[in-house]
């Protein structure tokens, strides 16, 4: 038999197999890497949109001497036609083509993107259906655009956009060192705040944040889900102002707001609380977000900050409240 | 020869990797501890039922709810990690459909318990199973 000296060897079934297994291995452990890369920036993105309306709210305040309200009512009876902070800084976030066409003074509701068809709702700005500002949206969030939460009161059928950015209306009681008969109450909508920055019916500028811009938080990031539903502050859409005023006497059991938020749980809390955090109408939306670990703030100085989910309650609480007195520090 | 010390490479590379993914996949940390809770609710010694429950960590603002069954009993649907809770009312779970509504409250019971704020109730979880009384007074 010719014998050539070195004879062709190829490969067994059992070595092809242990390459694969390898492959498949660094490929398993290369996935995670590149989808947490893909998250990563996702998480930019979402950081930029805070920056760049933390830096509306700057320029607002620099032409009107006050921040925006958080959001307010034109009449304090029903149906309420009023808007938030969401709609007054278009102009600063190079929409000023938006803002031109919106109709404020209408006393029917023209922010309102509830009803069914036919009934009253966005008259005088019918536009604003299906109207996306790519600003208010965190990539990250699988709430989606222009849904209408079925299972849970949204009031979204003329389907406006949902804002994943909430102002920040202030922190519930109790804080320590602060007097409890002041900037909060729960008038049966969840514990309403006007300790914090964007809240109801009130505008204030940057000298009434006497902890310091640095040390407030101006507005929280809100898009994720709470027990599997969208349950952020964008009821009748992200549009809609409030209704009736908040009081801190006398019946204010009607008030409630879209748009704002006041600090009651830890972010991403999965609390479902019939008069707080059940529905979009309450007081106290959950601030949460899909990115792993916590949520984003934009401060009243206009930095943006990560805020953990593992954060000291009270410290949350003092970064909200804009006149609690104490030194806070970030986590 | 060859053959057979190639067989032997390989074989511990099969192994290196078995152990390696074995480790991706289980992880080596330890879950911080937590606790079940579950008990029963008196108005004035009496069973009451016509609330659900909240427990709020003032430490973490984190914690769980459980609907108060007829006869006064309850069971928070997830463990609570270990740690000290406020136990305040709330109404329960109601229709989700339709317009804003505000709450409304069960008068019988006193406003005080009816808020992490004011509440006077507070329980301890310990890791395992925890069984709690909650007493209310009018």
């Amino acid at each position: 038999m010719a014998h050539f000296g070195f004879r062709r060897r190829g490969f067994t079934l059992v070595e092809l197999l242990v390459v694969i297994a390898i492959i498949g291995v660094l490929v398993a452990l290369l996935l995670p890497a590149v989808q947490a890369a893909r998250e990563a920036a996702r998480r930019t993105q979402c950081v930029n949109n805070l920056k760049q309306i933390a830096l509306a709210q700057h320029n607002y305040h620099d032409t009107f001497k006050t921040l925006p309200v958080g959001s307010f009512n034109l009449r304090h009876d029903w149906p309420a036609n009023g808007t938030n902070w969401r709609a007054l800084i278009l102009p600063f976030i190079e929409q000023g083509v938006i803002y031109d066409q919106l109709v404020f003074t209408n006393q029917a509701p023209s922010f309102m993107a509830g009803g069914a068809a036919g009934d009253d709702a966005l008259i005088g700005n019918e536009f604003l259906r299906h109207l996306m500002v790519d600003a208010y949206r965190c990539p990250s969030t699988q709430i989606m655009p222009f849904e209408n939460a079925q299972g849970v009161t949204h009031n979204n059928q003329r389907e406006t956009i949902n804002v994943n950015y909430a102002g920040n209306q202030g922190a519930a009681r109790p804080i320590p060192g602060i007097d409890p008969n002041r900037g909060t109450r729960d008038c049966g909508q969840g514990w309403s705040c006007d300790n914090g920055v964007l809240f109801q019916n009130q505008a204030i500028g940057m000298a009434q944040v006497v902890d310091g811009t640095s040390n407030v938080i101006l507005i929280f990031e809100q898009s994720g889900l709470v027990a599997g539903r969208n349950r952020t502050s964008n009821y009748y859409g992200g549009w809609f102002g409030s209704r009736r005023p908040f009081t801190l006497v006398g019946d204010c059991s009607d008030h409630w707001q879209t748009g704002t938020t006041c600090v009651r749980f830890a972010p991403n809390s999965q609390i479902v609380q019939t008069g707080a955090t059940d529905q979009m109408y309450r007081n106290n939306t959950h601030v949460n977000s899909q990115h792993p670990g916590g949520i984003n703030v934009a401060m009243v100085d206009g930095s943006v900050q990560f805020i953990p989910e593992v954060i000291d309650f009270l410290t949350l609480k003092r970064l909200a409240c804009r006149y609690d007195g104490e030194p806070v520090q970030f986590p | 020869m060859l053959k057979k010390s190639c067989r032997g490479v390989f074989a511990g590379y099969s192994a290196v990797l078995l152990a390696l993914l074995a480790v991706t996949v289980t992880g080596c940390g330890r879950p911080d501890p937590v606790g079940t809770v579950e008990g029963t609710v008196t108005l004035n010694g009496e069973p009451y039922s016509d609330a659900s429950l909240v427990f709020l960590s003032m430490a973490t603002g984190q914690g769980g709810t459980a609907d108060i069954r007829p006869g006064g009993s309850f069971k928070v649907d997830t463990p609570l990690p270990v740690g000290t809770y406020t136990v305040y009312l709330a109404p329960k779970l109601g229709d989700p459909t339709g317009e804003a509504q505000p709450v409304t409250i069960d008068q019988s019971v006193p406003d005080k318990y009816w808020n992490e704020a004011d509440s006077d109730i507070s329980i301890s979880v310990s890791e395992g199973p925890n069984t709690v009384e909650v007493r209310l007074e009018s």
